[in-house]
């Protein structure tokens, strides 16, 4: 079990405090004896259900059946290390618009932490800013 | 008492056993109607995302969308609780459909006592 964490802000809520990511170790296990698919097909089905979304028709979303079944028959990219595991999470879980260099900002919008690193109590949670 | 229902979601089978969480408790969650509840079985999930106070995400290992209406959005979930986090159980609604997530297990309020237990709550 990882004691890394992602910490980030998402650019569409400004006024929110930044949010922690905690990785599910048994998704760690799965990404560091090399289970996982390449990190493509999941951002296929992201971008795939996300424009179902903006264009309003989620309610009757369905993947395509290739696409969606690459999750477990694609070629199996190997053991990753801690590090890389949790940069494929980021990619996996967090928002694009979070992660992806292509997107300009001024300010960082991510960061990863060890669990020590956060504050240890949640008295002022939602005072919680991702510091520049 | 709630339902609970077990389920495995790469194979879609399932379980029913009786909830240990009292109709006080799951009105505490949210206010829906019907309370079954299943849990995602740990290699169903890949991460949590604590929001804030009350506020947190569930993200899958897998996209599944695919596999059932009900489960559609799940990547997408987002927490509608009305208690702390870490305090009893935390509930989300899931966004586009009716469904909500809840925690289960620590009453921690540190992060590092967080556990990832967390149920599917059919809130149709």
């Amino acid at each position: 079990m990882t004691d890394l964490c992602v910490v980030y802000e998402d650019p569409l809520e400004p006024d929110a405090p930044a949010k922690v990511l905690v990785p599910a170790p048994e998704w760690m296990e799965l990404a560091m004896s090399g289970r996982l698919p390449p990190i493509w097909v999941y951002l296929d089905l992201k971008r795939d259900e996300q424009k179902a979304i903006e264009e309003g028709r989620h309610s009757t979303f369905r993947h395509d059946p290739k696409k969606h079944a690459l999750q477990w028959e694609a070629e199996r990219i190997g053991p990753l290390t801690e590090e890389e595991a949790i940069l494929y999470l980021i990619m996996k879980d967090i928002p694009e618009r979070v992660w992806n260099e292509e997107v300009p900002s001024n300010k960082r919008r991510f960061t990863i932490v060890r669990k020590n690193q956060l504050p240890q109590t949640r008295e002022w949670r939602n005072a919680w800013r991702l510091a520049q | 008492m709630t339902s609970l229902v077990v389920s495995n979601i790469t194979d879609g089978s399932q379980s029913t056993t009786t909830s240990k969480f009292s109709d006080r408790k799951a009105h505490a969650w949210c206010s829906f109607s019907k309370m079954d509840v299943v849990i995602i079985k740990s290699h169903g999930l890949s991460s949590m995302v604590d929001g804030g106070t009350g506020i947190a995400y569930m993200v899958l290992t897998y996209n599944i969308s695919q596999a059932t209406s009900a489960a559609s959005g799940l990547s997408h979930a987002i927490y509608s609780p009305s208690t702390e986090f870490g305090a009893i159980q935390n509930c989300s609604y899931i966004e586009t459909t009716s469904y909500a997530l809840c925690e289960c297990g620590s009453n921690n309020s540190t992060l590092n006592d967080w556990q990832l237990g967390y149920f599917y709550l059919n809130g149709k």
